[in-house]
């Protein structure tokens, strides 16, 4: 093969100009569709129709008339003297992305239906940036496709030939014995279904009540006709509640099992295992993900859970990893339905220090915080007051109203206040864990060494009260810590100490 | 046993012997970005006024649109008396193995990162940045948006330097 091939600027194939024009044609269509429908719908006039019809030849045309352009403007190239590959696109406004060989991580070809129609491929190329994490060439022929996987394989090769040769000897001593397995059952399943949908579940209910709440109140103001109709209408209310109860009931049922459908599908067969080095999760019905846990690349791990799964014995577990070869997985994996001793386990293999610690300091955040949070919460009741007041948009009665918003401002004091006192931060030698959540509890466990960068921020009237919000920054997520007392600065210098003096790998 | 490996130490650390990065010394902008945030503070007002003129002449009477334009006033001498306790604030510090930028009066932000966190940096210059003779100095980490920072208002030469700088110290790490 040329050494030097597609050194100079390449255009996509031709057939590319097709692709662009479907897919744009297609993005345009799902947009409008609806507009469509309703002029449609709406039984238009004649020169309506001659215009929409006018109006669709002309976007058409335009849309050629962008895809020739688009596909003219989309230049590659590899610039072998630089060591990259250098991509061209933009009609207005033009980008400029070069790949540099070493941080190409992999090379592989997709195809969709109308690719296959058009026997074209997309050649997508992974890399291990923070912004860009994959370039996607749309429509390359076979031969270019599997020419330039090679070209940019081999130099990559080449380029990181040191580091893959260290990988494959600590690869030959993996020990592949499988120390335990979870597996998560079609019960567990179920129980996972119907404890997420609570909230729907309850808005559900809510709904019922004020239907009810209506109907009865409806009745109540016609209470003064005969007695003959008396007795009509109110074997009629019952009816009618009757039928509403059979409605709410049926509701409920369909949206549990909407949600327990969703369950089954995302985590159906949900597998851990774990070897000496790594972990693996197996899940999901429809397409099955296969992802592999190594303590290196986890940047953040989140534990939830909440009453009602604590008394099921589950709780969720959200990884956040840094980008790594596989390109299905996202940066975040949920597993959820894991009993208490898997959590533990699972914890052990990630952090297998976690257990020892010469200081352990304890952060709560600052009344202010609490101050914000009730004001915010008190904000439906400041919108809903006026609302009925002013408008008659809510029909209610005055009892009605001070019963609701009572209720609400009672039921939003209690929540902020414990969901406060549960708040916490803890920083030990090398972790930083931050607590929240009185009924959906959060665990957010951070390594110090895995932070990217440390914000401190201070808004001017937390100056005298020596307040400030601390964010640490990883690649998986922030975690944030607000209105805490500046005692916690020796520790963000700590926190920095930490990942200076670090000469792990933080990926 | 794990045989111990050498130069291996594991002292105690006093937390309040460690660096602070709140006590270094802060070397600021140029005064230049504050003409550029003035012209961009007054485009916007230009813009508005004229917006505002053009639905008066349709809506409001004398006194609504006196009321109006007294509030516009105010916010605009608020904006341009933020942008200059804005510049005051700007302050960035380059220590052994970490950058140190701070920024903001009324909300404070100050962003410390580490040298062997940095994935790339980069110079850019804008328009007004161009005509004014200055740049800004980009720095990324693989932390997203909030964790990048940019540094506005340096002299190209020096934006420059701050950033070859920077690349040695990234390089350092990756050897």
């Amino acid at each position: 093969m040329n050494p030097e091939a597609y050194g100079n600027p390449q255009r996509q194939s031709i057939a590319g100009i097709l692709l662009i024009f479907i897919s744009s044609l297609y993005k345009l269509f799902r947009t409008f569709w609806a507009l469509g429908a309703y002029l449609l719908v709406s039984g238009p006039s004649k020169t309506t129709l001659i215009y929409t019809a006018l109006g669709l030849v002309l976007l058409v045309i335009l849309t050629l008339a962008y895809s020739y352009l688009y596909y003219r403007k989309f230049i590659f190239y590899i610039d072998y003297k630089r060591e990259e590959l250098v991509l061209e696109k933009g009609i207005f406004s033009t980008e400029s992305t070069a790949i540099p060989f070493d941080k190409i991580q992999q090379v592989y070809f997709k195809r969709s239906i109308l690719q296959r129609i058009i026997k074209v491929y997309s050649l997508v190329i992974e890399t291990a940036g923070s912004n860009q994490k994959e370039v996607e060439i749309k429509a390359v022929s076979e031969e270019d496709a599997n020419k330039l996987s090679k070209i940019l394989l081999k130099a990559k090769a080449e380029k990181t030939e040191v580091d893959s040769l260290e990988n494959e000897s600590t690869h030959s001593e993996e020990n592949d014995e499988v120390f335990w397995t979870h597996k998560v059952g079609i019960l567990t399943l179920l129980k996972i279904g119907i404890s997420t949908n609570y909230l729907r579940g309850l808005s559900l209910v809510f709904a019922f009540v004020m239907t009810l709440y209506n109907r009865i109140n409806t009745y109540f103001k016609d209470r003064m006709e005969d007695v003959e109709v008396y007795f009509d209408q109110f074997s009629g209310i019952l009816q009618s509640i009757g039928y509403l109860a059979v409605l709410f009931v049926l509701l409920l049922l369909l949206s549990i099992s909407i949600t327990i459908i969703e369950v089954f599908i995302k985590y159906y067969g949900l597998k851990i295992q774990q070897n000496k080095d790594k972990m693996e999760v197996e899940m999901g019905l429809k397409t099955n993900t296969k992802v592999s846990l190594q303590p290196r690349r986890l940047q953040l791990m989140r534990i939830k859970t909440n009453p009602v799964q604590q008394r099921f014995n589950l709780y969720e577990a959200q990884i956040s990893l840094s980008s790594s070869e596989n390109e299905l997985q996202k940066n975040k994996i949920k597993i959820p339905g894991l009993g208490k001793e898997i959590v533990e386990k699972i914890k052990y293999f990630l952090y297998p220090e976690s257990s020892k610690t010469s200081f352990s300091s304890i952060f709560r955040p600052d009344k202010l915080l609490l101050f914000r949070k009730i004001s915010l919460a008190m904000f439906p009741v400041l919108i809903f007051l006026p609302l009925w007041y002013f408008t008659a948009f809510i029909n209610l009665q005055l009892w009605a109203v001070l019963a609701i918003s009572g209720l609400y401002i009672i039921g939003a004091l209690t929540l902020q206040i414990l969901a406060f006192r549960a708040r916490k931060l803890i920083i030990t030698e090398e972790f930083l864990q931050k607590k929240t959540g009185f009924w959906n509890k959060t665990e957010e466990t951070l390594e110090l060494f895995k932070i990217q960068s440390i914000s401190v921020k201070q808004p001017i009237w937390y100056r005298r009260k020596n307040l400030v919000n601390v964010v640490f920054h990883t690649a998986g997520g922030d975690l944030r810590f607000y209105a805490v007392n500046t005692g916690i600065i020796q520790y963000v210098n700590y926190v920095l100490y930490k990942a200076e003096v670090s000469s792990k790998n933080w990926m | 046993m794990d045989p111990i490996a050498k130069d291996f130490s594991n002292e105690q650390i006093d937390l309040a012997s460690l660096p602070k990065y709140e006590s270094v010394a802060f070397s600021s902008v140029s005064s230049t970005y504050l003409i550029k945030m003035n012209i961009q503070t007054g485009i916007f007002m230009l813009v508005m006024t004229i917006g505002l003129s053009i639905f008066w002449f349709f809506q409001l009477d004398h006194l609504q649109s006196g009321i109006v334009f007294a509030v516009l006033l105010v916010a605009f001498i608020f904006r341009f008396w933020n942008n200059y306790k804005l510049l005051q604030s700007l302050g960035y510090a380059i220590r052994e193995k970490d950058i140190i930028y701070k920024r903001g009066f009324i909300f404070s932000k100050t962003t410390v990162i580490p040298f062997n966190r940095v994935q790339h940096a980069s110079i850019s210059r804008g328009v007004w940045d161009k005509l004014l003779g200055i740049s800004s100095l980009n720095i990324f980490t693989a932390g997203g948006g909030g964790s990048d920072i940019t540094i506005p208002g340096l002299e190209p030469e020096l934006a420059v330097q701050l950033k070859e700088a920077i690349a040695v110290k990234i390089s350092d790490y990756e050897s």
